[in-house]
């Protein structure tokens, strides 16, 4: 019924943007231009070039981000991603030291231009009952207090809902607007998007929506918001209903799982708790392609309790609760939290329903709430407002629970975290769409490193002499998000890998490849496999196949590293020592740096916070980026 | 324009979400008020303030309060008068570090409010482009080949190598095809036309790109340094960055302008205050 209802705002939607639409030169309806354009950039044709860019990012049209302080809108935020020195919500000074390939805005669709609006007493917010109380509080200087009713009502829901038709298509037509000013192909992409807000119980479960698309497209919906289902069977039915409508395209990108009360890869259906069906698999499937694996609040590729093998499995770990602060984490939870026990859990999934609902690739994102999409640790702008640049940053309490301060999401346990990495054929809407629908993408701990792998069963290692080898070997075998077809007789698939350090940035230390399987018993299993390594004359594996560690050129107190250590590209060819025909497996490559000072490490230094600052806060870390995986499937 | 018009001029007003947060923790007039000279026990709401008052309440209603919201209005004030009072005679906003910090950058905002907003003619932006060129400057573009050499294959031969490439693909001139020398760099053609600044240095770094920047044209030089290792170059063309007329960059240097004015503004507003004290610092 209630989605009844919502096709039909959809197509009172449609009507009306036609209607305004019709005799311009953008008229829609382009679905076989949109349909070729998909097949023309096919595996293989990707460019020599990965773009990186942020697919999650607050501006002040997000009610939240909006009532915390941030000023800086749209405008400010692709200026800002463009490389332009803005004046940041604190009035500093703020500029990128490399501006970002491309944007997407993701506000929260639920309330989406709240604060705004409220602040210039717009009509259409007043029509609604808790619009006008948060009006009055705003104007008898309650603010706070009006912030604070505002989040107790969005814990439950559509209590929450201010915003009407009306004003979210203003605000949505002026977010399209804004995107396809600074869209400018070829050097910066403005992708259209926004955020699905779902949260039950305080378990975050958040999806990016990004369009392909354009303006004349987008505008033909209004988001689809938390208040109109916070199931996300309905989202992906509202996708596909946008999809039937305008031929254009769309996709969704589940958030860090960490924070989700073991909920983000569960597979039930949400509404009935009943375990997921075929059509479930094959929507997930459609619709979410990727999975964000690292961001500020936490890195989700897996957990030190689900990988205690994995001795670099402890990688910003932010696990004491779930996104309301309300219930504490437990370890049943884990393993629906984290990407590689979904992809483990993926194969199970695909030999019981014959799809595999999570056959994700792997990005990385901000969650930036200021509109600074930023996560160089020495040039960190922050999640916040309150989490600029000052000597006061590391102290403040990102979330605060309303029941037990353990639960608190403090500024200590965040990280200047999460890029996306997009082997693209260019910097276009359509490129890097179509790249990340195929996932051929990695994810960074924000570090601008690059990786490439290429899986194959014809591979020798000599490849990497080709100056073109990307293009060689692929066509021998299948980029990172591809799929190994079954082999035959005698064949054993091997991974050729590449990888650069970020050309300002630090050394390698390390290739990874982590390997996932279902074994002959119907379990999953996991193992991580060191394939190359800087100096390694002088690094041998030990008795347990694992490469001592690269050490470190880390001077804590002064925030400073060296080169000395490590390498500035690797490459690594690894062909499976284990390889059963009859499994399925996946096989994903981690990249590791040499260790690096944390911003923390930074701020210490640049404000001289020595006698404040806790001495075991982390200071030091190795930045990472993770491809996404390529699958064997024996059938 | 419309509503759209008006909500991108309130986001790119800094003050208006941060009016929102300071209201509630304070009270502007609370706080400006409460600066007056301490001990005094009497709160007055003057006529102004009461006008100002039912003025914004009949913005918002679209019709003046009732006399119940007037009261209401009132309470409201005194309530938060008193509590800011009584706070800043206990000295709680002395040692309070993001108390001082968001007074000090609601004064600073205050101050915006006072600027007058005359917009700039064609001949004053046009000035300000050309006082400001490093700000609106078009990218330089390169071209050039290069050939990669890798140290860590190389080891201590990489000079010597890199002297004879350098030689032979003088002497081959254009029949050189660079693309089939030196050592594979993946992800790095061989040849670059017109590329942009900012493309190189996301793709070989600063050093590599400011050496670059350096080299004669129209032969093979090098090794010059990258991240990655070592390269020998041969520069065909720099196109340098230029000035845009101001049409094409029209918004940006209002923008720019703009925030230039508020700063001037800024600053003589505190220079101005600042004359008011004596400041003593100590000595080192």
């Amino acid at each position: 019924m209630r989605i009844r209802a919502l096709a039909l705002t959809g197509v009172m939607a449609l009507a009306s943007g036609l209607s305004s639409c019709a005799s311009g030169p953008g008229t829609p309806l382009e679905s076989k231009a949109a349909a070729s354009a998909v097949i023309e950039d096919s595996q293989c044709a990707s460019g020599n070039r990965a773009y990186f860019g942020d697919t999650h990012l607050h501006t002040a049209l997000s009610p939240d981000a909006g009532l915390a302080g941030t000023k800086l809108g749209l405008e400010g935020a692709y200026r800002f991603a463009k490389g332009e020195t803005v004046t940041s919500n604190s009035g500093q000074k703020a500029a990128l030291k490399r501006p970002l390939d491309f944007l997407v805005v993701a506000d929260h669709a639920e309330n989406l231009g709240l604060a705004q609006g409220l602040a210039d007493s717009d009509p259409e917010l007043l029509k609604s009952s808790l619009g006008q109380q948060l009006n009055e509080m705003l104007k008898a200087g309650q603010g706070r207090e009006a912030f604070y009713l505002l989040v107790q009502k969005m814990a439950k829901g559509s209590e929450a809902k201010i915003s009407n038709e009306s004003f979210m298509q203003n605000v949505w037509k002026y977010n399209t607007e804004v995107a396809e000013r600074f869209n400018d192909p070829g050097k910066f992409t403005a992708l259209i998007g926004y955020e699905w807000t779902s949260q039950p119980g305080g378990g975050n479960l958040h999806r990016v929506v990004v369009f392909r698309d354009n303006k004349a497209l987008a505008d033909q919906i209004l988001p689809f918001s938390n208040f109109d289902s916070e199931n996300v069977e309905d989202l992906w039915r509202f996708m596909n209903f946008y999809e039937e409508k305008t031929g254009g395209r769309v996709l969704a990108i589940p958030h860090n799982g960490n924070l989700s009360s073991g909920t983000m890869f569960l597979p039930r259906h949400q509404k009935t708790g009943e375990p997921i069906d075929a059509d479930y698999a094959r929507m997930r499937h459609r619709f979410e392609p990727l999975v964000e694996v690292t961001q500020a609040k936490g890195t989700g590729e897996t957990h030190p309790m689900l990988s205690p093998e994995d001795e670099f499995a402890g990688f910003n770990i932010v696990d004491n609760s779930n996104l309301g602060g309300i219930k504490p984490t437990t370890p049943d939870m884990l393993p629906y939290e984290y990407t590689r026990a979904a992809l483990r859990r993926g194969l199970q999934l695909e030999q019981q329903l014959g799809v595999n609902p999570f056959k994700f690739g792997l990005i990385g994102s901000t969650d930036s709430h200021s509109s600074l999409p930023s996560t160089a640790e020495d040039n960190w702008w922050g999640k916040s407002p309150a989490l600029e640049p000052s000597p006061e940053r590391w102290k403040d309490v990102l979330i605060k629970s309303s029941k037990d301060p353990s639960l608190d999401l403090t500024a200590l346990q965040l990280g200047a975290s999460g890029l996306a990495g997009v082997w693209a054929s260019g910097n276009t809407r359509t490129a890097l769409w179509d790249a990340m629908n195929r996932k051929e993408v990695f994810g960074t701990s924000g570090t601008r490193l690059t990786v490439r792998v290429y899986g194959g069963y014809d591979y020798t290692g000599d490849e990497f002499e080709a100056a073109d080898w990307a293009k060689r070997v692929c066509a021998k075998g299948v980029p990172m998000g591809g799929d190994l077809m079954a082999a035959s007789e005698g064949q054993i698939p091997s991974l050729l890998v590449q990888a650069r350090k970020d050309p300002d940035g630090a050394n390698l230390d390390r290739i990874q490849v982590v390997k996932g399987w279902l074994d002959a018993d119907g379990e999953t299993q996991e193992q991580v496999f060191d394939v190359s390594w800087s100096d390694p004359d002088q690094r041998k594996p030990r008795a347990d196949g694992k490469v001592p560690s690269v050490g470190s050129s880390v001077n804590e107190r002064e925030a400073t590293y060296t080169n000395t250590i490590g390498a500035p590209t690797l490459t690594g060819y690894w062909k499976d020592p284990a390889f059963d025909p009859t499994q399925k497996a996946f096989y994903y490559v981690r990249v590791l740096e040499i260790p690096t000072p944390t911003w923390l490490a930074y701020d210490r230094k640049n404000y001289n916070l020595y006698d404040e600052m806790p001495a075991t806060a982390p200071y030091t870390s190795q930045e990472r980026a993770y491809t996404s995986p390529i699958w064997y499937n024996p059938s | 324009m419309g509503w759209s018009h008006r909500l991108r001029t309130l986001v790119q007003e800094p003050i208006v979400p941060f009016l929102i947060i300071g209201a509630g923790l304070f009270g502007l007039q609370g706080v400006l008020d409460a600066m007056a000279p301490k001990g005094d026990r009497e709160i007055v709401v003057s006529n102004d303030q009461a006008v100002a008052m039912v003025q914004t309440f009949a913005r918002t209603w679209q019709r003046p309060p009732s006399q119940q919201e007037l009261e209401r209005l009132f309470d409201e004030h005194v309530r938060t008068e008193v509590f800011v009072r009584e706070a800043m005679a206990l000295g709680l906003d002395r040692n309070d570090t993001i108390v001082r910090r968001r007074l000090r950058q609601k004064m600073e905002f205050v101050s915006h409010g006072e600027q007058p907003l005359t917009p700039p003619s064609d001949q004053q932006l046009q000035a300000h482009l050309e006082a400001h060129p490093e700000r609106f400057m078009s990218e330089p573009r390169f071209s050039f080949q290069q050939v990669f050499l890798d140290p860590s294959r190389r080891g201590e031969r990489l000079n010597r190598d890199a002297e004879a490439l350098v030689v032979e693909l003088n002497q081959a001139d254009a029949a050189a095809d660079p693309s089939s020398l030196g050592d594979p760099l993946a992800m790095a053609s061989a040849s670059w036309q017109g590329e942009r600044r900012s493309e190189l240095l996301a793709q070989f770094g600063t050093t590599f790109t400011d050496a670059l920047q350096q080299q004669p044209q129209g032969r093979w030089v090098g090794p010059i340094s990258s991240a990655y290792g070592m390269h020998l170059v041969r520069v065909s063309s720099i196109t340098p960055g230029e000035l845009p007329p101001l049409d094409q960059v029209r918004e940006g240097v209002l923008r720019d302008w703009q925030d230039v004015q508020r700063q001037n503004h800024q600053e003589s507003y505190y220079r101005n205050l600042l004359a008011r004290y004596s400041v003593r610092l100590p000595q080192f």
